[in-house]
């Protein structure tokens, strides 16, 4: 893959604020990462282990309240720190190095104009002023994302829903971003659009410019998408590692038990796999490793410390006692 | 193209019909309403101590001896050929009585409206915008009591609060008559002042609230989100993503309010004697002038029906899922 780093993430911590008088939520806790030129990385995990608020916090989109610590650097360039007001900076990048396509982004467009008027909007201001160029950019951004120039004259709601997805993704795209957030991206859609928006993003990538961060919780999409696998539990990063290593060596338990509850159309009811329980509400505090209470690998550590995310094996980080004492499980 | 015009020239058209149905549906009710009152216009006072010869002559001038239902067949002929009749008060036209009326009632209302919309839409932007801050708490406090402030209370307030620097009433200063173009259009102005100040303020209340809390829900949809995530600015994003959808709630009101013109009409033009519609209206009860009454009532409805095309076509051009 690619060498050269494009986003170098360290020790991003986020904290929201909860209910007035409530003490502030630990929502993301020291995760770490890198996206290299051309990557794509997907991020894995239940909801409400901090994926998208991770996500968001790349691109200044939280709520204006939230504390965000650590380092964001995009082609070398620090996005938290420095001189100017923090949230200049990502208020720059967004939308012009890095664009979003949102988690609710069958509600990404504005319902009362024209899908090419809020195309228009995101191109960079030299296309934008000349009215040739733009309407020529927009028909292209709409071919690459598969459809007809006339949906550019369409209002929102004329569209199904995952024309309109795709026209999500044609404005995250318009200002030409080395690097694309997608929150969710297919959510919404049935399996059979899915896969059509999934092909989309696929060919978008295809010439290696684009970097793409997925965001998703459905583990086998992600690793067929995605080059490397972040799987997040309650805040954390709890492993890291390429998708042919998840999806063969997985090392933490979670990971497995995601893997394995995936269902396939040939199984039976009974045979579908579930993981007990439900992740820790991060507004209470707790001791130990947040994944202890479901884990079928628990021992003695796990209820007093936090793993730290160590390496096990060639670019593969696990965050687990029982792999980190025990080694590779066969 | 053409299908969607003929399609909107069709719905105009039945709205149309519909509105011309309810005017006539309302000119009928009228008839009734106001002769449910006691007394008549004969002997209510128009001539005081009256004798039974003068008054029975005067009821037969006016029509008044004749049965319900032949004065309601007079009523509707004369209507249908586009005449409102002739006041018992004034002896006037009541076509001529009403246009002084309304042309002196537009001439407050539509400055006031305009003063109010544009106190409600910069302070709600801005109460919306830092929602939840002290100024946004502020700001609905201020609206919330002016919406709660009887108007009449403070149209007195404000005149006394203005003693001395503007005049306290009526619309022009009959002592000008002769005066130059520059000194009477002055003076019509300092009159304007206090009663269009007291209709903004008793209207802005309520489009300013109702304003922000449209804006704080849009606000929260995922295209305002969206709009930040493509690095649209603050400006940019309230603008043309927030306000425009926000603006619907609003429209409606402010359609409302022209079609309950008098009501709040009533209140400012009698304490400032400010001869409009309301003032009209008021003295056509007292008078029980059934001509005045019908046609303003008439007029009244024709308001109603027209704001509510308005609204409908405000919509329509505002919001694309109107339209299909």
């Amino acid at each position: 893959m690619a060498s050269e780093t494009l986003l170098e993430v360290r020790d991003l911590n986020v904290w929201l604020p909860a209910a007035a008088g409530a003490p502030r939520v630990h929502i993301v806790r020291d995760v770490s990462f890198t996206v290299g030129r051309g990557e794509r990385l997907g991020v894995v995990g239940e909801s409400g282990c901090g994926k998208s608020t991770t996500l968001l916090s790349l691109v200044g989109l939280l709520p204006a309240r939230a504390a965000v610590s650590g380092s964001i650097r995009l082609d070398g360039v620090d996005l938290l720190g420095g001189a100017s007001p923090r949230g200049e900076r990502l208020a720059t990048a967004r939308g012009r190095d890095v664009g979003v396509v949102l988690q609710s982004s069958m509600n990404t467009l504005n319902p009362v104009y024209r899908v090419g008027r809020q195309m228009m909007e995101g191109l960079r201001p030299e296309v934008r002023t000349d009215a040739r160029r733009a309407r020529a950019r927009v028909h292209d951004l709409l071919e690459r994302v598969g459809l007809p120039p006339r949906v550019a004259r369409a209002y929102p709601h004329e569209l199904s829903g995952g024309m309109r997805q795709r026209v999500a993704i044609a404005l995250a795209l318009a200002p030409e971003p080395k690097l694309l957030l997608a929150d969710e991206p297919t959510t919404a859609l049935d399996t059979i659009v899915q896969a059509r928006v999934m092909e989309v993003l696929d060919s978008l990538c295809a010439d290696g410019q684009l970097s793409v961060i997925l965001v998703s919780h459905h583990l086998a999409l992600a690793a067929r998408f995605c080059d490397r696998l972040m799987v997040m539990y309650a805040g954390r990063a709890v492993e890291h590692a390429g998708r042919d290593t998840i999806s063969t060596r997985a090392g933490h338990p979670y990971t497995r038990l995601l893997l394995a509850a995936t269902a396939d159309i040939g199984m039976r009811k009974d045979d579908v796999v579930s993981i007990p329980g439900a992740p820790p509400s991060l507004a209470l505090a707790h001791e130990g490793c947040p994944f202890e209470p479901r884990c079928p690998e628990r021992f003695g550590d796990c209820a007093d410390r936090v793993p730290t995310l160590d390496q096990i094996g060639v670019d593969h980080h696990v965050g687990c006692f029982a792999r980190q004492t025990k080694g590779h499980l066969a | 193209m053409s299908t969607s015009l003929v399609r909107t020239t069709a719905v105009l058209g039945r709205r149309l019909a519909v509105g011309a149905l309810v005017t006539v549906a309302v000119a009928v009710g009228n008839f009734f309403l106001f002769r449910l009152a006691p007394g008549n216009a004969a002997n209510l006072g128009l001539v005081p101590n009256a004798s039974p010869e003068l008054r029975r002559s005067l009821e037969r001038q006016f029509g008044l001896d004749q049965s319900t239902a032949a004065q309601l067949k007079a009523y509707l002929l004369q209507l249908a050929h586009g005449n409102l009749g002739i006041s018992f008060g004034n002896r006037q036209p009541v076509a001529a009585n009403l246009w002084t009326a309304l042309v002196n009632t537009v001439t407050m209302v539509v400055p006031g409206l305009l003063l109010a919309l544009a106190l409600a839409v910069l302070t709600g932007v801005y109460a919306a915008w830092r929602r939840g801050s002290a100024s946004d708490h502020a700001l609905r406090a201020v609206a919330l009591t002016m919406f709660a402030i009887p108007g009449q209370w403070l149209g007195m307030v404000l005149l006394y609060a203005a003693r001395g620097h503007l005049p306290a009433g009526g619309i022009s200063d009959p002592f000008l008559a002769g005066a130059g173009l520059q000194a009477q259009l002055v003076d019509r102005v300092q009159h304007m002042v206090l009663p269009c100040l007291t209709y903004a303020l008793i209207v802005y209340g309520a489009f300013m609230i109702v304003l922000r809390t449209s804006l704080v829900e849009t606000l929260s949809e995922g295209y305002i989100l969206a709009a930040k995530a493509r690095g649209l600015s603050n400006r940019l994003i309230l603008r043309r993503h927030a306000l425009r959808n926000a603006l619907l709630p609003l429209v409606t009101l402010v359609g409302l309010t022209i079609g309950t013109l008098v009501a709040g009409v009533i209140l400012v033009e009698s304490v400032f004697s400010w001869p409009g519609l309301g003032e009209s209206i008021y003295n056509a009860v007292n008078a029980r002038d059934y001509p005045m009454l019908q046609g303003a009532f008439l007029l009244l409805t024709v308001v109603v029906v027209l704001s509510n095309l308005v609204v409908d076509a405000a919509y329509s051009y505002l919001d694309p899922r109107v339209r299909s």
